[in-house]
């Protein structure tokens, strides 16, 4: 399955310039890691408000760390989430593992992080991207899906606003500077 | 750290991405995207087509999304499929193996139009322009219309300027194949020609090597295909007939040993236990079959070396997932809370002496019921519910 894709000639122009050099790591990368490399770009070049993903540490590419900012109007707005994101090595095949970091009260989140997303689960698709799941997170904090909840108080608490977003805020802890 | 160096860190610093042509070209991002193939993000390699709903796929790509997914559907529209729906896409796999190279010529177009345009632009500001990088650009815009040139008219001229271009811009690429590094410009006829061995630029004698090959070698192949009766396949120029895709098999009816003997037919090592023995039987049935749909298959050999390499980072995620599991056991967890479970049980103790009917009452008593909509609140469930049985116990 390794090399299979990492078949698409390296046509781009820096790969030209750097075309003469011994290109061993190019060999050993799979394709797993070519696709969340392609993710990864078009992350950084298609630019999703209130999204954003990277790479943990530039040892591992499997292990991500992401950002998901509340849409306005809904009672997330103005607060940052940060997500983890651990592809497996079948990824694409088989959904990430994600995980809010930061704590959220949410019908759909527990409070470990966990989230109840259908996407993540049986309705996972291979053509299914980090961008995809990010956006989908963002649509979900403001349309929670309130039938099969985690957190069944914040299901109950969902019909009072008011009430909900101090119980959000409550839960809330900003994302620190270093990270 | 920057997005080049987490690329480069992990070895995929030669990834491509629509957005790599410049934003006022959208028109060519389309284009990128639309050969690109849904699961990899990457270009076409031996596409398919799922007869099921027109979709179209990498044949690896798709064949793994149908073994690894839960349900047989297509994985761009959900419509049920299922493998013997995936035919060849022959006529897709010709205009990506075009566009490879074209993409080249275009995106080195496009991107010097607009650093012309920027530069243009900056003249206009009034902005001092040094002439050097200047005249690096042109130099840039002239080897394009070199490549161009290079593609209409084959002549000795030009051959003189493909060398010299060649050594300027070191404007090789690696082969898809053979990963050689090829001349860009002579990639196509290098891919038809079944991977010679190419002439490294500034070889004597290159031109005339290469004008050899582009001549004489499909005629070659030619005659020396017309010696065989029928074989209208253009595989390689071995005589034996073209390889059959491989049966899926089902393990559980077969013993040790001729799971062994599936594995050893296949040339594949026995190495490990029986799971790894189907799992690595079953994975090669895919690789072999997706290599199938190629219009130029890989060596065997090369796609043992793939499986090799795929059961490794199987093993390595299994390894790293165990340890995850590790990570998160109850007792790490326990330990970490202990002071919080130690609070709760003190205060658990203290509700209990104040209301003793807490032991006999259980749940219809005052104080558990304000403890369980505590646990509601905050689901740690398993954690607390743990320290509230303790009082009825003490």
């Amino acid at each position: 399955m390794d090399t299979l894709h990492t078949n698409s000639m390296s046509l781009r122009e820096p790969a030209l310039k750097s075309a003469q050099e011994p290109s061993s790591n190019k060999q050993a990368a799979g394709s797993v890691t070519k696709r969340l490399g392609n993710e990864l770009m078009g992350l950084m070049m298609s630019s999703s408000p209130g999204i954003s993903a990277f790479p943990k540490s530039d040892a591992n590419l499997f292990d991500w760390v992401g950002t998901i900012e509340g849409v306005a109007g809904t009672v997330y707005e103005d607060l940052k989430y940060k997500i983890s994101i651990h592809f497996p090595s079948n990824y694409p095949f088989v959904a990430p593992v994600i995980r809010f970091e930061t704590p959220c009260y949410h019908p759909n989140v527990d409070l470990h992080g966990n989230i109840c997303l259908d996407i993540l689960k049986d309705k996972w698709s291979a053509v299914y991207s980090v961008t995809t799941i990010l956006l989908s997170l963002q649509s979900l904090l403001g349309e929670p899906n309130n039938d099969s909840p985690l957190n069944t108080e914040a299901a109950d608490l969902w019909s009072n606003q008011e009430e909900f977003k101090e119980q959000v805020l409550r839960h809330y802890q900003p994302i620190a500077a270093d990270d | 750290m920057d997005l080049a160096s987490a690329l480069a860190a992990t070895g995929a610093d030669d990834v491509s991405d629509p957005s790599d042509f410049p934003e006022s070209f959208g028109v060519l991002r389309t284009l990128d995207r639309t050969l690109r193939c849904p699961i990899c993000k990457d270009l076409f390699n031996a596409p398919v087509l799922l007869a099921t709903c027109g979709h179209s796929f990498c044949s690896l790509c798709i064949r793994e999304a149908l073994k690894e997914g839960e349900k047989k559907e297509c994985s761009a529209c959900r419509v049920p499929t299922q493998e013997s729906s995936i035919k060849k896409n022959i006529g897709l796999e010709e205009s990506v193996e075009a566009y490879k190279v074209a993409r080249a010529i275009v995106l080195s177009f496009a991107n010097d139009v607009v650093s012309r345009k920027r530069r243009r632009e900056e003249t206009v500001n009034g902005m001092d322009e040094t002439p050097r990088p200047k005249r690096v650009k042109r130099e840039s815009s002239d080897q394009v219309m070199q490549i161009l040139d290079l593609d209409d008219e084959r002549t000795e001229e030009s051959e003189d300027s493909e060398v010299e271009m060649v050594e300027n811009s070191k404007a090789l690429v690696h082969c898809p194949i053979c990963t050689r590094k090829v001349p860009a410009n002579r990639i196509n006829a290098h891919i038809d020609e079944a991977c010679p061995e190419e002439q490294l630029p500034g070889d004597k004698g290159k031109g005339k090597a290469q004008w050899a090959m582009l001549l004489g070698g499909p005629g070659g192949k030619k005659s020396a295909k017309g010696g065989r009766k029928g074989s209208g396949k253009e595989r390689d120029r071995s005589s034996s007939p073209p390889p059959r895709p491989l049966a899926k098999v089902s393990y559980h009816t077969l013993s040790n040993k001729q799971v062994k003997g599936l594995l050893l037919d296949q040339g594949l090592p026995e190495a490990g236990d029986r799971k790894q023995w189907e799992q690595r039987h079953a994975q090669w049935i895919t690789m072999y079959n997706a290599n199938l749909d190629s219009s130029k298959p890989k060596a065997v050999e090369l796609l043992r070396r793939d499986l090799d390499r795929w059961e490794r980072l199987r093993v390595r995620d299994e390894k790293e997932k165990e340890a995850r599991v590790s990570r998160v056991d109850s007792k790490g967890y326990e330990k970490s809370q202990d002071d919080h479970f130690a609070k709760l049980i003190a205060q658990a103790r203290a509700s209990a002496k104040g209301n003793p009917n807490v032991i006999k009452q259980g749940a219809t008593s005052d104080k558990p019921i304000e403890i369980s909509s505590d646990v509601e609140m905050e689901p740690e469930t398993t954690a607390r519910g743990g320290a509230q049985l303790i009082p009825p116990e003490s």
